[in-house]
């Protein structure tokens, strides 16, 4: 659910005054909700969080609970709704979806009847700050944006406060319209869930139609930013003193963006964060670039049909076990390596997990048992973690010690695995580990109050205490012994409750035994209890001693927490390093299940795929597995930049042009990410980015017609494509009329082997005779028209088509690539196929018989008859441009 | 009474096909060695409803010519075999060319193959020998379609039986036929081990294995508790022949049902004189009834070998067989004298925490006598036992009890003398009582929480058979939890067999269902469970008896319905009477 932020307290700042109130708390509520004015408060009372006035009706609205009223004197009736104290965990989540700030408010003393208690606002939770389990998502991270636009410089930086990462950019901006498609490209690879941007701003409107047309609703405007770069500075240089800043962190506007997210953290969290890592740069030169359109049409993390994760690039490689591990792979399927060491580093230790498949299973296996200790040592690290996840990291600290002595055992190890296996040694942390476990229980509480966290001998008057309650306790169990003999009363029994504390029971059946001496103090329907000053006494003893236990050993289990994070740096490492393992082994099993092979990666070179499948597809029809079911049929490609440049593709649809193309740039990221690929063998040469224009997505709410979003994504392939880029284009041109579409087509394929030089005729066969190097292009059509562009660059361009059989009239699909153009659409078979009614497909039968009729009478005849006439072999270039000149003028 | 006329060609084809293909697993079989044939290196099977839905094998194999899809459907077409002769030196697995055929006329048989000359493949549809019956290659022509498609050939045979209700009728419940299928493919993978096999039911993997492995790697993926068996490598002098033999330890030595494998050639197949010569070897290593488990790897030249004594190639004849028995025989000490320590220290062996368990398996005996007397002994009684019909009063049972041999408690009756075995007796008690406590479903069979839990995993076939019985455990006390793949949890066993061995229980008894596949109802299932509680539970025959235990075990016995004889069916006593003894001193 999306709630305009405009209708959310964030404009509250404006808002018309408070009503005042006379009651003692509601003047504290008031109080407090002056101070967080763009926040709901939830107002601790009692066993509920309580939401009052406006809030609560929005907060009812969005949590879907009931609107309440509290009657209060004088006050009057006080709009209220509320949720149990225990239940907010599963509240938040709606709360934040809508993009609302929650400011959780509570009692800092215990009541005692009274006096007021005292309240604080102990943390401000939104959707990019949020920590508890219930609202991230296990294997995603939780991005938080903070934007400062200081003339066209955009300072960025992002945050997972979850896992301690950061990053930083500074984008140069030509023009503030440009300011989207930054945006977007940063938004695929680290996908916010919360934006700030700083206060006020003059570009403040338009900034966030910008971002709202980049996909980021959840925008929260933040005054906490600083006006000088001397006090960003500061506060960047309080947490980080001795970084090695990336260099856009040289820049003021990232500066403040980056400080102004270290505020945002401290004013949310109410303290300072200690576990974020050193800020890194969003994109290192060493990945390929893949542009939005290019990762969505390419389905890596989501498919264009329902927005899930089914059937995507990212579902058939993510088998990792651990949530370390899911969300390292998502960076680095949106970061592809661009260096050929890097890939061959981790396609080492793929293949060795391959060769040794009883490992990879064992090796996973054990992954398998490891806690997510990215995110349990932020919440450490702010104070809200609690005595089992302290056990859980030790334990996992403990498991990945195991994992590590079990791999480098291990034979024919290759070189690649030392650099992890260093990260994973660090005496410190398993001396920590080994601590831990030797202080805190086996089956820790999870709240340090309720006691029992450590074991004895940690502590002299800890065990003193829990000797002494085990004495009194004794003297309690002997009590009630001797005084059911005395009094004769066999059904005698001592309790406890909270509220009562210890208790003599004496059912009704009874009473005429009791001694004397016990005095009553409560009665129940079948029973009486009561008490003596004996058994006061030793209550008394007990609670007290309970009490000072339980303080001890929260300050013990605090010492405890802080030692942990002394030692951050070094587990998040360890968690980095077992997260690339995950992939790996992740990597290696899916190639062991799917029959990959590893390719070999060339600084240069041709592109050559034997055999290739397209991953996703072919597993989709692996897992179908009914009867009759297709099997995927492999294809290979070949493409260099210079005589195989561009492979022209015809052929019917729903032949598998798109799907073979497709799968050329599946594989040739998966490669690029280290991965085995679905092919025989293939060479792959390091590709710089890739472009995949396909589709006709709509966009609407854009104000984009189907055709403009074409043109505008050609526009960017066209100007940043380099002879390293591959580029894929499906039936471009076809969202406005043939004639249009045809000669968009022709122009683009001729520009991309040409790199764009005018066409004159010279020139070309200087190019031509040079063969200048251009972007790998695979390029589909229905433009029949453009095979002949075959003939026209035969060093550069050649037709391929899918074949297709015919069997009694209608078309078979082979899904065969087979060198040559194609002759027939069979666009009126197709819908035939999908079912269109008998009357509109003889309709249609009818029309094309026309079309083609008189089209022969037209241009098209004379220019066939033109072109039966040229011998195709000696043809040169020069003269072919001619002809096609000709044909041009006769067409118009 | 009808006259006798000549079947007409399609009734015959129609009545053959059910003999070459009577069920799916025959399918599979002969599918998979077509695959194997055609030189494929990864083989795709596929199965709904036990293969009585559909059955699906498909591989990367050299694939077939349309022209020879035409005729590879018809009887006695083969690319195997030209002439006699040939037949003495095969090397391919099939050649009689029926198999396709009978497959065509018991169901929908959809054949689809490419070869890596042509651009796509052909499909071919028969419908239950709808174009045999009319008898011309010409309609099967007609139906050949081009399809886009992989090198290789995929099978579909569908509607298995569907015009034959008389056949369709003898096949079992879908579990049934899969577990005969998951042991075609098993043996096929295990002797294939350079193939990658995938074998799914009903859209879920059962198998997967990795092609290019090596014997020992595959035997280790496939065969549970493979860390219990040994390999040995063995040749015979000339080098003609070579033996990979697995040997289980006496430990995995089952009663009933044991895991045994033969592969010549890498044809699975039996032969009959080897189990009971492999039990020799084993001599004293082995209880009297135990059956070592073991899988042998032939490799000899093919006119070396008799294959074709059965008409569905199961059985096999070495035309040198003392050869081999030596062969065999040299393993086997090669195994015994390897792993000798091994066998002897009981830390090694599988279980540390129920050691008392394992000790009980560890009695060594004579087995030859032991087994031979058993017998005859058995035999004997079971018909004096027959005509026994005076009922049974413990009242005149002087209750003096003498233990004999640790095993046979013996007493003077005023009718004679009474013989009880001490195991059988307490057996057929236990059973009774853990058979009625089961009966009024209190399934307060007391259970006692293992720590730390048993994790054992079970070989494919074990597996899902498990996990088709996993209820039955459930009921008995064995508190099982499937942990996927083959993995299985077992974190209480019933209080009774708390000092047993759980899991090897737990084997033996899939086993006896592995072996009886009628078995289909859950009662017997769980009666056959009891017998098996009761009989690891029991005094061992062995355990010292006090005259006080005997007398207790006696009273019970006697208060214990259907007491004369064990669950198993052994007899628990036996009286001589004054008569038969007068008989057999020749007083009479």
């Amino acid at each position: 659910m999306f709630v305009d932020s405009s209708a959310l307290p964030d404009s509250a700042a404006t808002n018309p005054t408070l009503p005042d109130f006379s009651t003692p708390m509601m003047q504290q509520y008031l109080g407090l909700k002056k101070q967080y004015p763009d926040c709901i408060l939830l107002f601790r009372l009692g066993d509920f969080y309580e939401m009052f006035l406006d809030d609560a009706k929005l907060g009812a609205q969005l949590l879907g609970i009931v609107l309440t009223s509290r009657s209060r004197g004088k006050d009057g009736r006080i709009p209220m709704a509320g949720v149990p104290y225990h239940a907010l965990d599963s509240y938040l989540p709606k709360l934040l979806a809508a993009g609302v700030k929650v400011a959780i408010c509570d009692q800092m003393t215990q009541p005692n009847g009274r006096d007021l208690v005292e309240r604080q606002v102990t943390r401000i939770i939104t959707a990019g700050t949020v920590l508890d389990s219930k609202s991230l998502i296990t294997k995603q991270h939780n991005y938080l944006w903070s934007i400062h636009l200081s003339g066209l410089d955009l300072g960025f930086s992002a945050t997972d406060i979850s896992t301690g990462d950061v990053f930083v950019d500074l984008i140069q901006l030509s023009a503030l319209a440009e300011l989207s498609d930054s945006l977007e490209h940063l938004a695929v690879q680290l996908p916010p869930s919360e934006c700030i941007i700083s206060l006020p701003f003059e570009h403040n409107v338009e900034l966030r139609e910008q971002l709202k047309t980049a996909g980021i609703s959840v925008i929260h405007p933040f005054d906490g930013f600083p006006k000088q770069v001397k006090a960003a500075k500061a506060r960047i240089a309080m947490l980080w003193p001795t970084v090695d800043w990336p260099a856009a962190l040289s820049s003021t506007a990232t500066q403040i963006a980056v400080a102004g997210l270290l505020e945002y953290i401290a004013y949310t969290q109410k303290m300072n964060a200690r576990h974020m890592l050193a800020p890194r740069a969003v994109s290192q030169n060493s990945s390929v670039r893949l542009d939005p359109a290019t990762v969505r049409n390419l389905e890596l993390f989501r498919n264009l049909h329902d927005g899930t994760e089914q059937h995507t690039l990212l579902s058939v490689i993510d088998h990792t076990h651990t949530a370390m591990g899911g969300r390292l792979l998502k960076l680095w399927l949106a970061q592809p390596l661009a260096e050929a060491q890097a890939i061959s580093t981790r396609q080492d230790i793929v293949e060795w997990f391959v060769r040794y498949s009883d490992e990879c299973t064992e090796t996973q296996q054990q992954l398998r048992s490891l806690i997510d200790l990215e995110r349990v040592l932020s919440r450490l690290s702010l104070r809200i973690g609690n005595p089992r996840d302290v056990r859980g990291i030790a334990e996992t600290l403990q498991h990945i010690e195991h994992l590590n002595t079990f791999l480098r055992t291990q034979p024919h190890l290759p070189e690649a695995f030392q650099k992890i296996f260093t990260e994973l040694q660090k005496p410190a942390a398993q001396n920590l580990a080994a601590k831990i476990l030797s202080q805190i229980c086996d089956d820790p509480p999870v709240d340090p109050h309720d006691g029992g966290v450590f074991q004895p001998g940690q502590l002299p008057r800890l065990d003193e205490l829990s000797a002494e309650i085990t004495q009194h306790q004794q003297w309690m169990a002997e009590f009630e012994s001797s005084a059911r003999k005395s009094s004769g009363i066999s059904t005698l029994k001592i309790k406890f409750n909270q509220v009562f504390g210890y208790y003599i029971e004496v059912s009704n059946a009874n009473l005429h035994l009791v001694p004397p001496d016990f005095q009553r103090k409560q009665t129940l329907v079948n029973a009486e209890r009561f008490t003596t000053p004996a058994l006061k006494e030793h209550e008394q003893l007990i609670l007290s001693r309970k009490e000072e236990a339980q303080r001890l050993e929260v300050e013990l289990f605090e010492k405890l927490v802080e030692e942990i994070v002394q030692h951050i740096p070094e587990i998040q490492k360890i968690a980095h390093a077992v997260a690339q393992l995950d992939c790996l082994a992740g990597f290696a099993e899916t190639a062991i299940i799917n029959a990959y092979a590893r390719p070999s990666i060339t600084s240069g070179g041709a592109l050559d795929i034997q055999d290739g499948r397209h991953p996703v597809v072919e597993s989709s029809l692996k897992a179908s597995r009914s009867a009759n079911a297709q099997k995927f049929v492999p294809n290979s490609a070949f493409l260099d930049t210079t005589e195989h440049q561009l492979m022209l593709l015809t052929g019917p649809n729903m032949a598998g042009k798109s799907v073979f193309m497709r799968q050329i740039a599946l594989i040739t990221i998966m490669a690029h990410l280290g991965s085995f690929v679905p092919a025989t063998s293939a060479h792959i040469p390091l590709i710089d980015q890739i472009f995949v224009r396909s589709g006709a997505a709509d966009m609407i709410s854009a104000g984009r017609s189907t055709f403009m979003v074409e043109m505008v994504e050609t526009a960017t392939i066209l100007r940043r494509a380099t002879p390293s880029s591959l580029i894929i284009m499906d039936e471009i041109g076809r969202g406005t009329s043939t004639y249009d579409g045809i000669s968009i087509a022709w122009a683009i394929a001729e520009f991309l082997v040409t790199g764009g030089s005018s066409f004159v005729d010279t020139d070309t066969k200087q190019r031509q005779s040079k063969n200048l190097d251009g972007p790998k292009t695979l390029f589909a059509t229905h433009y029949h028209e453009l095979q002949t562009l075959e003939a026209k660059y035969p060093q550069k361009i050649h037709n391929f088509h899918m074949a297709i059989a015919e069997k009694d009239g209608r078309p078979v699909f082979l899904y065969q690539i087979e060198p040559g153009g194609a002759s027939h659409s069979f666009g009126i078979a197709v819908a035939e196929l999908a079912g269109l009614p008998d009357k509109v497909l003889e309709t249609a039968k009818k029309m094309i018989e026309t079309l083609e009729r008189s089209d022969g009478k037209g241009a098209k005849k004379t220019s066939q008859l033109h072109l039966e006439g040229i011998d195709m072999n000696n043809t040169t270039p020069l003269q072919a441009h001619k002809i096609l000149q000709e044909l041009l003028k006769n067409s118009s | 009474m009808p006259h006798i006329s000549p079947l007409h060609h399609s009734v015959i084809s129609a009545i053959a096909a059910g003999e070459v293909v009577e069920r799916p697993a025959i399918i599979v079989k002969e599918l998979i060695e077509n695959s194997v044939d055609a030189g494929a290196t990864s083989i795709v099977v596929n199965i709904e409803d036990g293969g009585k839905k559909t059955i699906e094998v498909s591989d990367n194999g050299t694939g077939m010519d349309p022209e020879d899809l035409i005729l590879a459907w018809q009887r006695h077409t083969t690319s195997k075999i030209v002439a006699v002769e040939d037949l003495q030196s095969l090397h391919t697995y099939g050649f009689r060319g029926e198999a396709l055929a009978s497959m065509a006329n018991a169901a929908k048989l959809t054949i689809r193959s490419r070869t890596s000359t042509q651009p796509h493949g052909w499909q071919l549809t028969i419908s239950h020998g709808d174009q045999q019956k009319k008898n011309n290659a010409a309609s099967a022509t007609d139906s050949l379609e081009p399809i886009g498609m992989p090198l290789g050939t995929t099978v579909i045979v569908e509607e298995l039986f569907a015009r034959l209700p008389a056949r369709r009728k003898f096949l079992k419940s879908a579990a049934s036929e899969f577990t005969q299928i998951l042991e075609i493919v098993t043996a096929a993978a295990l002797s294939q081990p350079a193939i990658g096999f995938l074998l799914t039911h009903n859209q879920k993997t059962v198998l997967f294995l990795q092609p290019g492995q090596n014997q020992e790697d595959r035997f280790a993926g496939i065969v549970s508790q493979a860390d219990q068996y040994h390999p040995v490598h063995a040749q015979n002098e000339t080098s003609t022949v070579q033996l990979v033999a697995f040997f289980g330890t006496p430990q995995i030595a089952r009663r009933t049902s044991p895991s045994q494998h033969v592969f010549i050639n890498q044809r699975s197949v039996k032969v009959q004189w080897l189990p009971a010569w492999i039990k020799t070897q084993y001599g004293s290593l082995l209880e009297a009834k135990g059956h070592p488990a073991f899988t042998l790897f032939f490799t000899l030249p093919a006119d070396q070998v008799d294959i074709n004594i059965h008409p569905r190639k199961e059985l096999a004849q070495f035309l040198e067989e003392d050869a081999i028995r030596e062969l065999v025989h040299t393993a086997v000490q090669e195994f015994i004298r390897d792993n000798e320590t091994a066998f002897q220290d009981p830390s090694s062996v599988d279980y540390a925490q129920n050691s008392s368990a394992t000790s009980q398996v560890w009695r060594v005996r004579d087995s030859a006598a032991n087994s031979g007397k058993e017998s005859r002994v058995a035999s004997e009684l079971t018909h004096t036992l027959g005509k026994e019909t005076s009922p049974w009063k413990m009242d005149d049972v002087a209750a003096q009890f003498q233990q004999l041999d640790h095993t046979y408690l013996v007493c003077t009756t005023p009718e004679g003398v009474l013989l009880i075995d001490q195991h059988a007796a307490h057996e057929r008690i236990l059973f009774e009582q853990f058979r009625q406590e089961y009966q009024t479903k209190i399934s307060s069979l007391e259970q006692t929480v293992l720590k730390p839990l048993i994790t054992f995993e079970l070989g494919a076939l074990e597996a899902s058979q498990l996990r088709e019985n996993l209820e039955t455990f459930q009921r008995m006390g064995f508190e099982l939890h499937d942990f996927g793949e083959r993995q299985f949890h077992l974190t209480a066993v019933p209080a009774a067999l708390e000092d047993r061995n759980p899991q090897k229980l737990i084997l033996e008894v899939l086993d006896d269902i592995i072996m009886k596949r009628q078995l289909t109802k859950i009662d017997s299932l769980a009666d056959r469970t009891l017998a098996y509680l009761a009989c690891r539970s029991a005094v061992q025959a062995g355990d010292p008896l006090t005259p006080d235990q005997a007398k207790r075990l006696y009273e019970k016995l006697i208060q214990t319905s259907n007491n004369a004889t064990c669950p198993h069916g052994r007899p628990t006593r036996i009286t001589l009477t004054i008569q038969q003894l007068e008989k057999m001193f020749h007083r009479r």
